[in-house]
Formats: structure tokens, sequence, C-alpha cells
């Protein structure tokens, strides 16, 4: 049994933070449905257009990637009847995860009073920027703007240089979050559970989340400044080798003389040594004196890396698509990413039947009328497979 | 935490860290640790001889912690195993452990699979394509400050800890968990790896020239964010006339004069403060952000609204507390205790 079976989650999450969580919600064995309007679509369905031909343009491989293992209902909740809809849904569910900007829930009258109101054992996980009230709450933020404010930008540069953001191919803080948020909705089930507590409202800040992972830097804050790759004592860098490549090492002050680089962890006086030896040459030297070194890879080198140094971090949907995979392994356990990312309203119809009775003639009438919606008639996608 | 019991509470939890193990597996046990013991769980740290007090007074505030000597600590872990309900270690630790009660939630974090005990946090950086990401593209790469890869993977370790939990809940004798550092740089950098993997040309740093980046202002410097719905608030916040040529009216035509276009803003907001660009970024709801030293967050309104930092004893340092607050309360990180002997362990088992 899965850590979360038997937990019914209910996914508003959009683009990364929150849809993201909710798939780390359905790896531990939640069910998840997300609630996706037709009249305000996840933007990670239309993210800068990286669709090929063939695949259908309302599954992009980003949203593929974030939001398998979920089924996809319908409903808008711009709609008086959708809202209502929705709350007979949290009725009979156990999560709902948000990262909508602040005061939109509350306007659309589904905020933590109405839900606990249909339902006082709800746990909801609203995932912000900037937290649920304070001065920046309304801050319109992405992730590098966060690395900005949360002082991570401050302490990231080159020695002497600006500050740097990690830029939107990464945007750090969006992907940290899903993993602590995950983390503090499966402590509130596990409260839930164990009777030490009953209806919970988490308010988690993307900002402050990142300020904690480099909370050292707020013990001595006159001492933060940007160090390029320096940290601690003896050399840490970047070196190209002979052969063209560039080499990551942490050499400490006893290594250090072990190699003959008597350097005293200036950078400068060890490239040339670094320039003297190829790539391969400098890893063997260095690990052997029990040091660390390893070539900086970019993506294809990292995808060339599967199965060696990591293997779960990705995985083969059951369509094949390269997906999301997990941040941990458990023995004995293989794991499944679960049904891929669907179309908007794949599976309105039959969670509307299965968990709130509606037959056939009501379905038809919320569909004509607008509340809930199904796919619209399209040829069936072709999508490529990306797993290698 | 007041008025609703801390939801770990009765919890026991062991951290146990070999003392030849990279640093980066020391400070991910710290960091799962640090955020189980503010949540409310008796956390017991078994190490090695004494941490670095800096990462002390971050990492430990709550936990009790022994100096024990390596080849004791078997036994130790097994003993204080009988009365725990999840242990937290490195491989070494592992392997050198006799067989443990079989409902105890075992968590072990390594370094790569390949390598579970050798390189640094630089190296996973290097490994995983997250250094290759970041900094100019005519330098060398460059690595995001701070521990983000060892704390990634203590957030990994946490969740991976609360699985166990809620499987032990339900009946199960949890299988032992492992969390790479590796693996998990690898999962935060997906999108690299998903362009790679479609295109085979990945993306790489490219510094000042990127969509978006750090641009200079009045009193220091703010984040360049904003995606293509932003652009018209964007133009009208800079005000400068020669944003609205043609040619920087599409994603396309930006990429391809990014250099000039970030010059333009630069200049445009050359005489503004970082106040001023706040203010801005909420009148036009942008996502630029000024960028805050450490010093400065510390009497952020923001952060103070929101009780973020806790001082020490006697008014000082400041720590963090753990980012979540639960129905309206936070969390206030617990006292420090400095390491003691081992034998006395048992005494808060």
């Amino acid at each position: 049994m899965a850590a979360l079976t038997g937990c019914r989650v209910l996914d508003l999450g959009i683009i990364t933070a929150g849809a993201a969580t909710s798939a780390i919600l359905a790896d531990l064995g939640a069910e998840v449905l997300k609630i996706e309007s037709p009249s305000y679509k996840d933007p990670f369905r239309r993210w800068t257009g990286e669709t090929l031909p063939g695949e259908h343009p309302d599954l992009p491989p980003f949203f593929r990637m974030t939001n398998r293992g979920k089924q996809n209902v319908g409903i808008d909740l711009k709609t008086a009847e959708g809202r209502a809809i929705f709350l007979d849904l949290a009725a009979r569910s156990d999560i709902v995860v948000e990262n909508f900007s602040r005061g939109v829930l509350h306007r659309l009258g589904l905020d933590f009073t109405a839900l606990k109101a249909v339902n006082p054992r709800i746990i909801l996980a609203s995932i912000s920027s900037q937290g649920d009230d304070g001065p920046d709450a309304n801050f319109v933020s992405f992730g590098s703007t966060l690395e900005a404010m949360a002082g991570l930008a401050a302490i990231t540069g080159y020695e002497g240089g600006s500050p740097v953001v990690s830029g939107i191919e990464l945007n750090y803080p969006d992907q940290v979050v899903a993993i602590f948020a995950a983390a503090m909705i499966a402590t509130a089930w596990h409260a839930t559970k164990s009777g030490t507590a009953k209806g919970v409202h988490l308010d988690l800040s993307q900002r402050e989340l990142t300020s904690f992972l480099c909370g050292e830097q707020f013990l001595a804050p006159e001492a933060a400044r940007r160090e390029g790759n320096r940290q601690g004592p003896g050399l840490q860098e970047c070196f190209r080798s002979r052969d063209g490549h560039w080499i990551a090492v942490t050499i400490g002050a006893a290594q250090l003389a072990t190699l003959g680089l008597t350097v005293d962890g200036n950078p400068n006086d060890a490239a040339t040594w670094f320039a003297a030896r190829d790539a391969d040459e400098i890893i063997a030297e260095v690990t052997a004196a029990g040091a660390a070194a390893a070539r900086v890879l970019d993506g294809n080198g990292v995808l060339a890396e599967r199965g060696r140094g990591w293997s779960g971090a990705l995985a083969a949907g059951r369509d094949g698509d390269l997906v999301k995979g997990t941040v941990f392994a458990e023995a004995n356990r293989k794991f499944d990413p679960g049904t891929p990312a669907s179309l908007l309203g794949t599976h309105t119809r039959e969670v509307l039947a299965r968990l709130l009775g509606y037959d056939e003639t009501k379905l038809d009438r919320l569909i004509s009328a607008g509340v809930i919606a199904e796919p619209e008639q399209q040829s069936t996608p072709q999508k490529k497979a990306m797993a290698s | 935490m007041s008025g609703t019991t801390a939801p770990l509470a009765g919890l026991h939890i062991i951290e146990a860290v070999a003392g030849s193990v990279p640093d980066a597996l020391r400070l991910a046990i710290g960091l799962c640790g640090r955020i189980a013991a503010d949540l409310g769980a008796n956390v017991i740290r078994l190490e090695d001889g004494d941490c670095p007090q800096e990462e002390a007074l971050f990492l430990h505030p709550g936990k009790r912690r022994f100096s024990v000597r390596a080849d004791a600590k078997p036994l130790m872990i097994r003993d204080l195993a009988a009365k725990a309900d999840v242990l937290i270690c490195d491989p070494l630790t592992a392997a050198a452990l006799p067989q443990l009660d079989g409902g105890l939630v075992e968590v072990i974090i390594e370094m790569a699979q390949d390598t579970p005990v050798a390189g640094s946090e630089f190296t996973i950086g290097a490994r995983s394509g997250l250094l290759d990401l970041v900094g100019d593209a005519a330098r060398q790469p460059l690595r995001i400050g701070g521990h983000q890869n060892a704390y990634a993977a203590g957030l990994a370790a946490y969740l991976a800890m609360t699985s166990g939990l809620l499987r032990r809940a339900g009946g199960e004798a949890p299988p032992p968990m492992t969390v790479g550092l590796l693996d998990v740089a690898v999962w935060l950098n997906w999108k690299t790896l998903a362009i790679a993997d479609r295109s085979g040309v990945s993306p790489s740093r490219n510094g000042p020239n990127s969509e978006w980046t750090i641009l200079p202002c009045a009193d220091g410097y703010f984040a360049l964010v904003y995606r293509v719905p932003e652009w018209p608030a964007l133009m009208r916040f800079a005000a400068a006339a020669t944003l609205s040529e043609e040619r920087f009216q599409t994603p396309a035509g930006r990429s391809r004069h990014r250099s000039e276009l970030n010059q333009i803003l630069t200049k445009a907001f050359a005489g503004r403060s970082r106040a001023d660009i706040r203010l801005g970024a909420l009148e036009h709801k942008l996502p630029l952000g000024p960028v805050w030293t450490p010093e400065e967050l510390l009497g952020d309104p923001h952060m103070l609204a929101r009780e973020f930092f806790h001082l020490g004893p006697e008014g000082g340092p400041a720590r963090a507390r753990v980012p979540v607050r639960w129905n309206g309360a936070s969390f206030t990180p617990g006292a420090d205790y400095r390491p003691v002997a081992g034998s006395s362990a048992m005494e808060f088992a």
C-alpha cells in the first residue's frame, strides 16, 4: 500500500509549483483530480510553444511531464453551479492544492472557511510566492523574482560581480517548493490520520522557502557575499582541461598538497595545472587523492549518465513519454508515474458520475450550459516518444 | 506554535552521520532533522566530533546532540532505535548497523548511485547540469549560492520520511528509503533535460543576455523577469520610447535583440531605486524582483510581518523558521544544545 492510498486530492495547481506538488502526491498513492476551468486553462498548456508537429497543442511536453498520474475534470469555477460542484467534490476529498494569485480562491468563494464548512477534515495547501499576508502578498512573482527577494541572488555570482539568478530554464524556487509542499501536505495528512489535527490550512511561501534554504546566511548577514564557486577552505572551482572540458573540483587543503598544488586556494595559480591535463587525467588524479572532481555536463551529458549516477529523477511514462520521476526510492517498489497527462475534461463524466452520482442527462445539461467541460472533438494526439 | 499540538509531537528521530562522509550528507541529514524538530519531533543527533558552529545554529536548533565514537555508534543506534520511529543516516552508517526493529523508518541519503559517499555538492552540480546553466557564457560555470544541492536533498529526505511514517501507520513495515543528491538535482533540472531530449540542443548559461537576468539600478540590482503577457506592462513601467519599436514586439524579436533590449532596460531603470522598482512592480503587476541582501531582509517589512526570523538567546543571531504556517501559526525554532558525550543519549530517547 502506498503512503497516500485512500486519499483524494483536488488539484487546482498550475504551471510548476502547484501542479508538480500534486504530481508528487500522486506518486505517493493519492487519487489526484486536476480541476481545470475551460475559461482559465493551466498556462503550462501554452508555454512558449514547444509542441512538435503531430502533437496536440494543449499537451506540450512541460505540461505532460508535470501532470502525469492525474485525472482531468473540467469545471468552470467562474460559474455559481461550477463552484457548487467543486464544493461537492471537496466534501468527498481530503486535500486541495492551489497556487493562484492571493485572493482568487476567496473571491471564488472557495477559501479555507468555505472548504471547511463542507468538509471539516479538509487540508488546503496554499502555495504562493510570498505567503497569504504581509505587505508583499500581492507581488506577482516567478521563481527568479523570489531568488532576488529572498537573499539567494545576493549570494550567487562571480566574486566582485553582479548578483545572478538561476533563470528561466531552472527557476529554482518553483522546483524545490513542490518537494517541500508535498512533504508538508503529507505531514498534515499524517497528523489528521493520527488525530492531532482536524482541518489544516498550510500557508506555504516560496520566498520563505528560498530564504530558509540559505538560512545560515542570516546568522552573520554582514558577512554574506558573492564568492563565485569558492566555499570554505581549500580549492573549489571549474577549470578548463587541456582537451577543452570544464571540470569542477573540490579539493581540501591536505589534498592540495598531495596533488602538488601549492595554490593556497587561489584558482588562478591552479589553472595551469589543470590546463596541462586532459579531463580524464584530472578526474583520475584528483579522485585518487581523495578529493572530488567531475566533468561539467550539459543536458545531453546528464541524459547520457542515466542509469549510472542517477536513475529515478526522470521516468518513462506508460505511453513512452519522458516524464518527471521521483526524488526518493523505496526498496522493493518500482516507481510508476501513472496515467499520462490528458486534455481538459477527459475524465469529467466518469468522475462526476462516480463521485457525485450524476447521470448522463445531467452531465449533458451541464456541458451544454458550459458549467463543466469535456475534450473538444479533435483528432487523437500523436506524441513523439521521448523516453530514451 | 500555540493553541494546537505540533504535528510531529511524540515522534522520535535519530540523525546519525559518519565522520568520513562528504559534508553535503551531513548538511542534508541535518536539514531533514531540522524541519522535523521544528514541527515538534524529538530529534537526537549522533555525530563524530563537533560540527562547525555556524551550521549548528541553523541546522540543529531543538536537537539533542551527542558526540559518539565511530566504533560505539552502531550499537548505540540499535539501542536508541528500539524506542525511535525514524533513522536518518548516510550509507556508511547504514552499512555498519546490526539488524534493527522492523517498524523503524530508515532514510539513507547518498551522493550518487555510483559514488554513494564520494564527491561534493559542487561536483553534484556539475553532474546534474545545474552548474552549466548558471553564469556567463564566456566564463566558468557558476554554483548557486549556499548549499542548495544538499538542502534540496534534505527536503526530499523529509518527504521520504513522511512517506515511510504513513506506510507504517497503514500497517506495513516500511522498506528503507534512499535519497540521492544527484537524483534530486537532476529532478530539479527537468526542463533542461526535456529540451535536450527533444531537440538534442541543451540550454546553457547566457549571463546578462538571458531572458531573465539581473540588471543594475540606482542603489543595487533587480531581477528582470517577465513573460509574454507582462511585456506591455513592462514597456509602460520602463517608459523608454525605443521599447515600442516593432522589433521588440514579439518574443522572437526580443530574443534576436536581447543584448540591445537589456541595455535599453538598464538605462531606463538606472535612476530608480529598488524601493521604486518594488512599488512599480506591485502597481503594474510585474514580476520584477529587487535584490535584497540577507542583512536587509532581517529588517524587511514583509519578513517582519510574517515573523520569519527568530532571534536566539540574548537577541541573536537570527534563525529562519521552517517556512510553513499551519492554521495561521508558525513554528519557533528550538533551543540550541551543544554536543555532549554520547553516554547520556538514552535519557533523551
